[in-house]
This record gives structure tokens, C-alpha cells and sequence, in this order.
């Protein structure tokens, strides 16, 4: 019997060892699976947010609104010009008829539209630059290299938000690593005490197999293989914990991105978060359950 | 075999369980250990066995110095060595021929060795259609067999027995003694702790005394 024979057989006898307690042993996976399921959530849920903020950075635009009386010849040399810069991606020009259309389309402000005699908007030029959230020094000279073109009346960004929500998202980030950092040890706990107390039910045939010859290793093997278990089915709990709530969350938040006309739908676990859950809280599981077998062990 | 000087063994609370013990076992001898109950005749097992170690003194077995052994060696070194005590301490939830075979599984031996061993010891034993049982379904006589089978079956340079007739009526005992003989004669040192004296002094055999942990001459 080689040593890979001898650890397959360790942990099919740990498979019959839980089966042969099935509620605590499922008791057991579903405390850690609801322990992990909270950072998880938290994980999925700042997923979505970057989503969100990406999207919003890459339609991020400036809007110059050109002096009153700028003519159609001033608009086309300012397109010229700004055509040719490396910091700017698009330029589009609007009419101060066309916006006025833009805005009659909107509801509610037909009415309103109808009672002036002339038409009170200026020249628009929308400018997508590159790369705006990520150079914000970049960003503010070219802002101010717009500002001081001589047809240029205002330039209006709205970049402060994106701001905001992108430091917001740092922050969560923070809380969901403390959070994981403090579930995680939770896990380990739950195991090590799990661990513990199948140690002292055990602990006549440890002292035997002591007695004949077996090493730590082979002691601590099937409680190894069971600690590891307890890790892995408790990880598989929390990724179905949200799977069941993204479930949940489908349509409702389809429907919400509809009411602000976006296609935005919620993102899930890719394969490889779920193997970084499961790798993780089966690693969690063996670290307790060493710790609580080495600590019987040396007890004596 | 075995080789103990000058040794001692007092314990935390300051009880002095042996004192100034020597005597050699040689290759193949077979030894009773006896004297009353508290006399240091299991401290002294637990001495040999590694389970303990002593406070004083000089002990080697199997040419190992059991002093200067480190933990991890020590289960290398208890598979040299088979151990009976008074209560057969078998696995409860395992078969029998599992219970007997567990020497071999903790060393990793091949499945088939294992089997065809396990089975060859059990029947020498007389639980060849006992094997497929749970050690509860036996009598305390064949619980107590399967024990002797678990520590023989390595075929261990040395045996060592505590009491290992106590539980065990007058017939049983004999027959157990005549086990050990047995084995004896296939060359296994032996030291056998036991307080019965008829049996004892019924076989001619060598008869190491303690009383209050020293020699008795």
C-alpha cells in the first residue's frame, strides 16, 4: 500500500465518519457555510459596484458649452483643433437647434420649450477624453487648457461622483477583507472545536494506535481528511447561499437597471472565485483541525 | 535483550514507583514479573515500552537506549515491540481481523500481506470464524486472544504482558500461558507481569520479584 493508496483510504474513512453523524455533521457545515456566505455576499456585491463604476468611466465625457456668439466657422476650427490631441478620444459638435430637439424629445420639457421665441442654447461640443479617471492630472489640464479657448464659454464635468463612488468602493473593500479575515478565523474555530471534541471521543483508540507503533501523521490523517471536509462542504454552502440569492436578485435588479435604461445585469461567482472559496475554507478546515490534533497529541 | 541499570522512576507527586532496579533479559528468555499490586510491576512495562521514562538509570531495548529516544522515533521503535495489557483495549467499532491487523495498517504494509496475516494469526489463535465480528460479540477469553494476536502478529523481537491473564478464569489463563510458550519457543523475548503465582511457579520459567519498587531476591 503506497502512500497515495493509504491517503485515499483516510479520507474515504473520514467520508464514513460524517456519515455516520449526518445532522451534527451538517450542522457543522452549515454554521461555516452561513460564516462564509457574509464575506462572500460582500465579495459579489462590490463585484457588481466595479462593474457599475467601469461602465460609468467609460462613458465619462466633458461638455464644453461654447460662448453665445460663436458662429458655425469658430465651432469647426475649435473641432479641428481639438480633433488633434492625444488626450481627447471623440468630439462630437450639437447644434444649438439639435440640442434644442434633444430636449423637446424629453419629456416634460415641451411645454416649457414652446413658450420661448428664440432659441437660447449655444453651441455644444462633447468631448470623451482617454483614460479620465485614471489620470486625473491629465484630466484637469486638459480641463483647463479647454477652459482658456478663446469661443469656449464653460466646461462642465461631472467626474465628482464617479469619485466618490470609486472611493466608496475602497472602502468596502477594506471591510470585506476585514470581514473575510475575521470569518475566516471563525472557520477555523468552528473546525477546531469540532476537531477537539472528535479527538476526545477518540482518544482510547489514539492511545492504542499509539501504543502499537502509529506515527502523528497517521493519527492526525483522518482528522485531517474530516477537518478539510467540514472546510470544503461549508464553502460549498456559502457559494449555494448565493447562488440562491442572486437567484433572488435577478429580476428585481434587472428592473431597476431597465428604469435607468441600462442593460446592466448582475454578475456571479466566476469558476475560479468559487475555487478561491473552496480552496480557501478547505484550507481553513485543515489548519483547525492540525491545530486541535497536535494539541491532543502533546496533551500526553 | 533487555537491559536495565540502576533505575528509577519517581513520579510528579513526588511517589517513588521504582528504585534502583537492574537486571538483563537475554535474547529469547521468557520472564515472570511479579509482586503485589503497587509493587511497580506495570511502571515498569511502561518503563520498557517507552510509555514513560525513568527518573534514574541506564535502559536499553532491542539495542535501542530507551532514554536518548526522540518522540518521533518512538513509534518506530514500539513496532519492535508487542504490548498485552490487562484489558484487551480493542477498537470497538472495528472487526476483528481489523482490530488484529491494526500493527500492520499503522506500518503501511500492503493490503494482501495484511489479510493473509491477519487471517494465518487469527487462526492460530482459534478465531478463524470469528474474524467478521465486532469485538463486542466476543467473550472476554477470545477479546483477549485477538489482543495477543494484535501484538504478535508484527512478529516483535519482544513481548510484553500485563497481567494478561487477570480477567481470565483458571482454564483460560493455562491455555494463554501455553500461547506464550509458543511463542517463546519461535525465539520472542518475553516479560510477562502477572501477581498469579500457582500458574507462575506450575511453568519454569524465570521469576523476576518487585516489592515496593526493588528487587526481592
Amino acid at each position: 500500500m503506497n502512500y497515495f493508496t493509504r491517503h485515499i483510504q483516510s479520507g474515504l474513512y473520514s467520508l464514513g465518519k460524517l456519515s455516520r453523524a449526518p445532522l451534527s455533521s451538517l450542522m457543522t457545515c452549515l454554521i461555516i457555510g452561513i460564516a462564509l456566505a457574509l464575506p462572500a455576499v460582500l465579495f459579489i456585491t462590490l463585484k457588481n459596484a466595479e462593474l457599475i463604476d467601469r461602465s460609468f468611466k467609460n462613458t465619462l465625457e466633458m461638455t464644453l458649452y461654447l460662448k453665445q456668439d460663436a458662429t458655425p466657422a469658430d465651432v469647426r476650427s475649435l473641432l479641428g483643433r481639438l480633433k488633434n490631441q492625444n488626450a481627447i478620444k471623440n468630439v462630437r459638435a450639437i447644434s444649438p437647434n439639435d440640442g434644442l430637439k434633444e430636449l423637446q424629445q424629453q419629456a416634460g420639457f415641451d411645454a416649457s420649450l414652446g413658450s420661448l421665441q428664440d432659441n437660447p442654447l449655444p453651441w455644444t461640443v462633447v468631448i470623451s477624453p482617454v483614460d479620465a479617471v485614471n489620470n486625473p492630472a491629465r484630466f484637469e489640464q486638459l480641463r483647463l487648457h479647454l477652459q482658456q479657448l478663446p469661443s469656449v464659454d464653460t466646461v462642465q464635468l461631472d467626474i465628482l461622483w464617479v469619485k466618490r463612488l470609486t472611493s466608496f468602493i475602497t472602502l468596502a473593500h477594506r471591510i470585506m477583507y476585514a470581514l473575510s479575515i475575521f470569518l475566516g478565523m471563525a472557520v477555523l474555530l468552528i473546525v477546531n472545536n469540532t476537531i477537539r471534541s472528535a479527538t476526545e471521543q477518540h482518544h482510547k483508540e489514539i492511545e492504542i494506535i499509539k501504543l502499537i507503533g502509529g506515527t502523528y501523521a497517521f493519527i492526525r490523517r483522518p482528522f485531517l481528511y474530516v477537518g478539510m471536509l467540514y472546510g470544503l462542504l461549508g464553502g460549498l454552502v456559502s457559494w449555494l447561499l448565493v447562488v440562491l440569492l442572486m437567484l433572488a436578485l435577478k429580476s428585481p435588479s434587472e428592473h431597476l437597471a431597465e428604469l435607468y435604461g441600462s442593460h446592466f445585469s448582475l454578475t456571479g461567482m466566476s469558476f475560479g472565485n468559487l475555487l478561491i472559496l473552496l480552496g480557501g475554507s478547505a484550507g481553513l478546515g485543515l489548519i483547525g483541525s492540525w491545530l486541535a490534533v497536535t494539541r491532543h497529541l502533546h496533551q500526553r | 535483550m533487555i537491559h536495565l541499570q540502576h533505575i528509577s522512576k519517581r513520579y510528579a507527586n513526588n511517589y517513588l514507583a521504582l528504585d534502583n532496579v537492574s537486571f538483563d533479559l537475554a535474547k529469547g528468555e521468557l520472564a515472570f514479573l511479579t509482586g503485589h499490586s503497587g509493587a511497580g510491576k506495570s511502571t515498569l512495562l511502561k518503563l520498557i515500552a517507552a510509555i514513560e521514562a525513568p527518573s534514574q538509570g541506564q535502559l536499553k531495548v532491542a539495542n535501542h537506549s530507551i532514554t536518548k529516544l526522540k518522540p518521533r522515533q518512538i513509534p518506530f521503535f514500539r513496532r519492535q515491540i508487542g504490548i498485552i495489557l490487562q484489558s484487551p483495549h480493542l477498537l470497538m467499532d472495528r472487526s476483528v481481523l481489523d482490530n488484529a491487523a491494526l500493527p500492520l495498517i499503522v506500518a503501511g504494509r500492503p493490503y494482501r500481506e495484511i489479510q493473509s496475516r491477519a487471517r494465518a494469526i487469527l487462526g492460530k489463535m482459534g478465531l478463524h470464524n470469528k474474524q467478521k465480528c465486532f469485538p463486542y460479540e466476543l467473550s472476554s477469553g477470545e477479546q483477549q486472544r485477538v489482543a495477543i494476536a494484535r501484538a504478535v502478529i508484527n512478529k516483535p523481537s519482544i513481548l510484553l504482558a500485563d497481567e494478561p491473564t487477570g480477567n481470565l478464569d483458571p482454564e483460560l489463563a493455562a491455555e494463554t500461558m501455553d500461547l506464550f510458550e509458543q511463542f517463546n519457543e519461535l525465539g520472542m523475548t518475553m516479560l510477562i507481569a502477572s501477581h498469579d503465582l500457582a500458574l507462575i511457579h506450575k511453568l519454569k520459567h524465570r521469576v523476576i520479584t518487585l516489592s515496593e519498587g526493588t528487587l526481592a531476591l
